[in-house]
């Protein structure tokens, strides 16, 4: 869920270096994908799954410790939707210092949890990967303080400080929201503190920190915890998609069947956490390592709070609109943060706003 | 193996024999310089000299550790077939300036440890060392640990240990310096008796005249650093020798002679025993 | 030699340290239940020992699973660092050539930042128990090594003289002589690379994992249970302050003289 940024193109370069040693990995530039190409494809391939026959193997990197940002994959695995799809689905353990967008890119993981600035960051930098399909049609982020603080409006955030984890697109973000709110003068303390934001401000060590309202939102609810929310989406911040599920380039031309069974099985499993929440929350803790959860009540109420995000207005799970993959990229670009793979900031038109998502492997589509 | 008693003594012959070590970033230190002496089978020999007179570096020479710049050893068995250097080694028996004890073995294991490295399984070398404790007087400490016993008893078992692998020539260096003048006396004694038993060659090195003077048939005074022989007087005192020795006018005669030489060398700077 | 030995420790030397725990549990327990559970939230940032408590009992199943894995990868970690440490204290000592060429090399494997080279061990060999034994033997090889090699070359050179002259062949001299005399220093050096092993397991395991201590303390943080992860850390000190006691054992059953050559010498 929450990811430093920063480290991801951190890593996203030592990922493009591992790619580069792994052959196997590595996406010649022409193997590149259109949207449009990619839609050819999906309607000469056998759109039917080929059922029977040894299962095809798929691996699933997640972002972070399972949470309801990755129900639909614990319902389709808990439901056995992979396997009626022929497919034998390994959830990869999270790994804390490797994104799965590196796993990705390097052809470690076939899947993974991504978010719509990495996805930027990873094809800015050379890195083969794209995003398959939205898990959450808005952005949930919100900058959060607490009530009995008295800060309730964006400008008296001024000075104050703020508890970050190290991406680079912090402070233009809440400089944007800041500029929304009137301030002239943006300055706030940054701290990077790589621990719960949550924890930060009820310790009163920061004043302000970004939460995502469907996890830390929802436990400071559980706990009595007032809160103050700004939405990113409502003050000035382009919405995009966080999170997003990425595929490997290369794997998606070598194999569309088993991605578009793959995402078949998964937008049910996610349709499902829009229908049935509870029972969608229940599958998820029954699906993750034990102990994973400790008070059930979070993920239930995290799945309360999410389920009308996953497919909102959209007529089906996982559809992403070029509108919304090119307004943040653009906004990225204005802040002179986003570093192309010569370390130059990336111009707005540099970048190819349809290659960083497809939806031809979504159902039906 | 033999017993004790059946060993081989072994003449050495030591000829124009030189040796320096290198010092770094300074002129060589010259330790011997044309040093001849020989030592007859299964006699008593002591190397007298002063500290820094080389003394310990012809043990070293003579147990074969180190290789003289210059000169000729020969070591030759009173069969008298001569020793190569190979042989030489295994027909030695040293007992160095410290006792030298490995502290992880008991009084017996230390004294064995010479026979199992000779390839003697650990149960047979017991058995051979086992009855020779109560002779050297080390009764009741077989499994005492090296700091659970006296100084004395420390040399003891460390002479011990390469007695027992019954070899022709031994050579002690300054084995008793480290101790209190009581328990070297007993040594004196204890030592004599050893060498009488065993009928090896012994070479003392030592800067204790009145040790050198009771234990031997000979001794060589060597001279201040670069070491070589300066004088060597035979020693003829009644047998067998014991502590009642010192008391003999001859002693004092040998005593004196000795004392002149190291002083006319420039060997002693003030007259009386010398301390450590 | 400093050392930190076992079983001096009496009954006179346990109870002050005893009562300043007692007194630091009493203390904590109270700031925890009367300040900070009257802050809304506030059970989040220091839970109270007796909360820290029930987290261990009510989790003892995940928390045994956990462990054993944790204990697995670090015995497995600690038995390759001592084959390899012990290994390259030998070359070492065996060549002078090999020391100049090997020695810089092993104090730079020391500086490279495990925080970056965690995570290329996951990418390597996956998310098995292998690069976290590898995490582990990084970690605890090279007080080791370095502890090996000091015991050798604090053998008695006049000691190796005199084994020469008993006919002892290298071989020889190295059983007799300088592995014996290189103990004790070989198990100080053992005895700190155990106090970081367990630690460099929850590292291997923080940087990708299925199951230890690592892995699951990580999902309690994410899960808010603060109390758990306090109930993990317990469980962690428990295993580290284990094996320093089982290296000390060990210790005293190969090396008794060394023992009793001390308590002589501080007498």
């Amino acid at each position: 869920m929450r990811r430093l940024i920063n480290t991801a193109i951190g890593l996203s370069i030592l990922g493009l270096l591992l790619a580069g040693c792994d052959s196997g990995a590595t996406p010649t530039p022409t193997a590149q994908v259109s949207p449009t190409k990619a839609l050819a494809t999906a309607t000469t391939a056998a759109p039917q799954p080929t059922v029977g026959g040894k299962p095809d193997k798929v691996r699933f990197s997640l972002d972070w410790t399972p949470n309801t940002n990755h129900t639909g994959i614990y319902v389709a695995m808990e439901k056995g939707w992979y396997k009626d799809a022929n497919l034998d689905v390994e959830i990869l353990p999270y790994s804390d210092a490797n994104t799965p967008d590196t796993l990705v890119s390097t052809g470690q993981a076939d899947f993974g949890i991504s978010f719509a600035e990495s996805v930027v960051t990873d094809r800015v930098s050379g890195l083969p990967v794209k995003s398959v399909a939205a898990v959450l049609q808005t952005n949930t982020s919100a900058l959060a303080t607490l009530k009995s603080s008295g800060l309730d409006t964006l400008d008296k955030l001024v000075g104050k400080r703020y508890a970050g984890f190290g991406s680079p697109f912090e402070v233009p973000v809440i400089e944007t929201m800041l500029k929304s709110a009137g301030v002239k003068d943006t300055n706030f303390q940054n701290i990077t503190a790589n621990l719960s934001g949550y924890s930060a401000i009820v310790a009163k060590q920061a004043d302000f920190v970004w939460i995502y309202m469907g996890w830390e939102g929802v436990q400071t609810q559980l706990d009595g915890v007032g809160l103050n929310t700004f939405m990113l989406k409502d003050h000035d911040v382009p919405d995009y998609y966080t999170p997003v599920i990425i595929s490997n380039e290369s794997f998606l031309k070598d194999h569309p069947d088993v991605a578009r069974r793959f995402l078949a099985a998964t937008a049910k499993g996610y349709e499902y956490g829009v229908t049935n929440p509870d029972d969608a929350a229940n599958l998820l803790i029954k699906g993750s390592p034990s102990g994973t959860f400790s008070d059930p009540r979070l993920p239930v109420q995290s799945q309360e709070y999410l389920a009308p995000f996953y497919q909102a207005s959209q007529p089906q799970w996982g559809l992403q609109t070029l509108q919304k993959w090119t307004d943040f990229p653009r906004y990225l670009t204005t802040t002179g943060q986003l570093m192309g793979a010569d370390g130059k900031p990336i111009q707005p038109d540099s970048i190819k706003y349809d290659e960083l998502f497809t939806n031809a492997y979504l159902p039906g589509q | 193996m033999k017993s004790i008693g059946e060993i081989v003594p072994i003449a050495v012959q030591v000829q124009h024999l030189s040796k320096s070590f290198p010092v770094e970033g300074g002129t060589p230190i010259h330790a011997l310089t044309d040093l001849t002496l020989r030592v007859e089978a299964g006699s008593f020999v002591s190397i007298l000299g002063p500290s820094g007179s080389g003394k310990s570096t012809l043990l070293g020479i003579l147990a074969g550790l180190d290789m003289p710049d210059s000169g000729q050893v020969s070591l030759t068995e009173s069969g008298s077939r001569s020793l190569t250097s190979e042989l030489r080694s295994p027909a030695i028996g040293y007992m160095p300036q410290h006792d030298l004890l490995l502290p992880w073995r008991s009084a017996l294991d230390n004294a064995t440890v010479g026979l199992e490295v000779a390839g003697l399984p650990r149960a047979e070398a017991r058995k051979r060392v086992l009855p020779l404790f109560t002779d050297f007087g080390l009764g009741g400490f077989t499994t005492s640990y090296p700091n659970e016993l006296s100084g004395g008893m420390r040399q003891r078992v460390s002479f011990l240990r390469s007695a027992v692998l019954e070899r022709g020539l031994m050579l002690l260096d300054e084995p008793f310096g480290a101790l209190d003048a009581l328990t070297r006396a007993s040594m004196h004694e204890w030592l004599l008796a050893s060498a009488e038993r065993m009928g090896s060659t012994f070479i003392l090195v030592t800067h204790d005249v009145e040790e050198a003077v009771l234990l031997s048939d000979k001794v060589y005074v060597l001279s201040p650093r670069p070491g070589t022989v300066v004088a060597s007087v035979d020693i003829v005192l009644p047998a067998p020798r014991s502590l009642a020795t010192l008391e003999d006018p001859r002693f004092a005669a040998y005593r004196r002679r000795l004392l002149d030489v190291l002083r006319s060398t420039g060997g002693l700077v003030t007259t009386g025993r010398p301390h450590r | 030699m400093t050392d930190i030995r076992l079983g001096t420790a009496t009954a006179r030397n346990l109870v002050p340290p005893a009562i300043t725990l007692a007194l630091l549990l009493f203390a904590w327990e109270a700031y925890s239940r009367i300040v900070l559970d009257a802050i809304p939230g506030g059970s989040r940032l220091l839970p109270a020992p007796t909360s820290v408590l029930a987290a261990l009992v009510t989790n003892a199943n995940d928390l045994a699973i956990n462990t054993w894995h944790t204990v697995l990868e670090t015995m497995l970690g600690l038995v390759l660092a001592l084959a390899v440490g012990f290994g390259f204290a030998v070359i070492i000592d065996l060549s002078p050539m090999m020391r100049r060429a090997i020695y810089p090399l092993l104090v730079v494997s020391q500086t490279i930042p495990l925080l970056a080279l965690a995570p290329l061990l996951v990418l390597w060999f996956g998310f098995g128990i292998l690069p976290k034994i590898l995490v582990v033997g990084l970690v605890c090889f090279f007080p080791i090594v370095v502890a090996g090699v000091d015991g050798f070359r604090a053998t008695d050179p006049e000691l190796i003289r005199l084994f020469r002259t008993f006919g002892a062949s290298k071989w020889s001299i190295f059983k007799h002589v300088r592995l014996p005399g290189a103990l004790p220093s070989l198990f100080s050096g053992v005895r700190i690379a155990v106090t970081y092993c367990v630690i460099g397991a929850v590292w291997g395991e923080y940087v990708g994992a299925q199951y230890g201590l690592g892995i699951y303390m990580q999902s309690k943080q994410h899960a808010f249970d603060v109390a758990t992860v306090f109930a993990c850390v317990v469980v962690i000190s428990a295993i580290s302050i284990a094996l320093f006691l089982l290296t000390s054992l060990i210790e005293r059953a190969v090396i008794p003289w060394y023992f009793r050559a001390g308590e002589r010498n501080t007498q």
